[in-house]
């Protein structure tokens, strides 16, 4: 087993993960607090715009993938604010709108060395090690906001009408999760890729809501959920030679229904 | 909609009107909210009860007229329906700590449960586990626990049952009675003339003069002996002729 650590590819995986992972289950507990758990796929597909245009102009695609999915999380909360437009269609809209820049620019720069593929499955194993170190400074910067503004956030996913009478700018907060989504869809994409994305933010907290009966304890074991799937993903890849973004979406999925049998057989709810 | 208005008005509506997709929601709404008062809000359903509250909380924008809260007022809110997510486990005291920006200690949540009628067993529970009652105590709990100068209340009791209902109107008076100014909107006639001592009948435009009972029986008495300068006030009110609810013709 301890072999696994002595090839670097393998330890940049577990740190880029595991980073990935803490700071996807933190986030996705206010996601779906907020039931807008599927807008962290709609900023993936997004952000595989900015991948297209990265490979276009051979550029950073990852850096074009945070600017796109950044901008698109503030575009979709100005065409959904005031209950204007219902979020789920206008994310139908940016989602496919995304994609079919992507694929488009991805078509017309098809000689260019970079693989489109890689962002859209991921490939965690050929991170490098500039990349390691931006997604984890990423990550903390992340982590450290979603600490400090934990409360308003709180409040403002749970009960937005409540927040606007409370807190003056209560907006803000609500602009913050999305931006802060963005980013850390923007780094999900080479670690699990652009289509599994949504199971990083979204399954750990399932999986943790089986068993739990606050949100801070949710939080709690949600993170624990991704870390565990994220390292049994990428061991599993190595000993098995299966696809990593498969295995650590399966262990997640395996977290869950661990936990709804415990959930059951203990009688805690449902 | 911070203005310098007379230090014991707290809030007043200046000829609001609200109309969605050119549908008047609320014609030209005139009223002042003096501090210390318990003021309710009863019509039929589709009478902007609720449209009216959002106005005077700011979450809707008035087509015409203004609302304005005295300088520094803190507000607070407590909604129709249990509004948090059922599927997002929450703790009891997850749930109160949200009425406050700042930290606060396990004590002081425990108090607040405490003076809505929960034990402190109360605050480690999954807020979903809590009875209808419950969940609005402790939504009223996290209204109070920073003492605002008026809690705003958009007919909190419905679906509650009847002994609880009680229970939550007198200490709603009680809270009225240490200051705390309440505004409380409902279709419950009975309690409303009970607990307010003003109390304001809406169907998109305020009655001039309608008896709160009258109201609930279909009928809108005007120019009777109930019409005064002030509008829809109860009959209690009428009787010890407190000017505290304004009405700006």
């Amino acid at each position: 087993m301890l072999e696994l650590f002595s090839y670097d590819f393998i330890v940049r995986a577990l740190i880029a993960g595991c980073a990935t992972a803490v700071t996807a289950a933190l986030v996705g507990n206010f996601l779906v607090a907020a039931r807008q758990s599927v807008i962290s796929d709609m900023l993936a597909h997004a952000a595989l715009a900015g991948v297209g245009l990265g490979i276009f102009l051979q550029l950073s695609p990852s850096f074009l993938a945070g600017i796109a999915a950044v901008a698109t999380s503030i575009l979709l909360w100005f065409l959904t604010r005031g209950g204007k437009r219902a979020p789920e269609a206008v994310s139908m809209l940016l989602l496919a709108g995304g994609l079919a820049i992507a694929l488009l620019l991805a078509h017309q720069a098809k000689d260019n060395p970079v693989s489109f593929e890689s962002f859209l499955f991921g490939s965690i194993l050929t991170i490098s090690q500039t990349e390691v170190f931006s997604f984890v400074i990423l990550c903390v910067v992340i982590c450290i906001f979603m600490i400090i503004f934990w409360r308003k956030i709180l409040l403002s996913v749970f009960d937005a009408d409540f927040a606007r009478v409370q807190m003056r700018h209560a907006a803000l907060y609500e602009i913050f999760l999305l931006v802060v989504t963005g980013f850390l869809v923007a780094i999900a994409l080479k670690v699990i890729g652009g289509l599994l994305v949504g199971a990083l933010l979204v399954i750990p907290v399932l999986a943790a809501q089986n068993i739990t009966h606050s949100f801070r304890a949710n939080v709690l074991w949600s993170v624990v959920f991704g870390v565990f799937g994220a390292v049994s993903g990428i061991v599993m890849s190595f000993y098995l030679d299966i696809p990593t973004s498969s295995g650590i979406v399966l262990s997640l999925i395996g977290f869950f229904v661990l936990t709804y049998v415990y959930s059951i057989v203990k009688g805690i709810k449902k | 909609m911070h203005q310098n208005i007379n230090r014991d008005i707290l809030v007043e509506a200046r000829n609001l009107t609200v109309t969605f997709d050119e549908v008047s929601v609320l014609e030209d709404i005139s009223f002042s909210i003096v501090r210390g008062c318990f003021v309710g809000l009863i019509g039929p359903n589709g009478a902007g009860k609720s449209t009216l509250l959002k106005a005077l909380l700011g979450l809707v924008k008035p087509t015409s007229g203004t609302c304005i809260h005295a300088p520094g007022l803190t507000v607070r809110y407590v909604p129709q329906h249990y509004v948090l997510s059922s599927f997002v486990p929450i703790s009891v005291s997850e749930v109160v700590q949200m009425g406050s920006d700042e930290r606060v200690t396990a004590q002081v949540i425990i108090d607040a449960l405490e003076d809505v009628g929960l034990e402190m067993g109360c605050a480690k529970k999954n807020y979903h586990t809590l009875s209808g009652g419950q969940k609005q105590r402790v939504m009223i709990a996290r209204a109070l626990i920073e003492m605002p100068d008026i809690i705003f209340f958009d007919e909190p009791l419905s679906g509650v049952d009847l002994e609880t209902k009680e229970q939550i109107y007198a200490f709603l008076k009680e809270l009225n009675q240490k200051g705390v100014t309440i505004f409380f909107v409902s279709h419950d006639v009975d309690h409303i003339v009970d607990a307010c001592d003003f109390v304001l009948c809406l169907d998109r435009s305020l009655h001039q003069g309608c008896h709160p009972v009258a109201f609930a029986q279909g009928e809108r008495i005007k120019n009777t002996a109930l019409a005064t300068s002030s509008v829809c006030l109860s009959e209690k009110e009428v009787q010890s002729h407190k000017q505290v609810v304004h009405h700006h013709h």
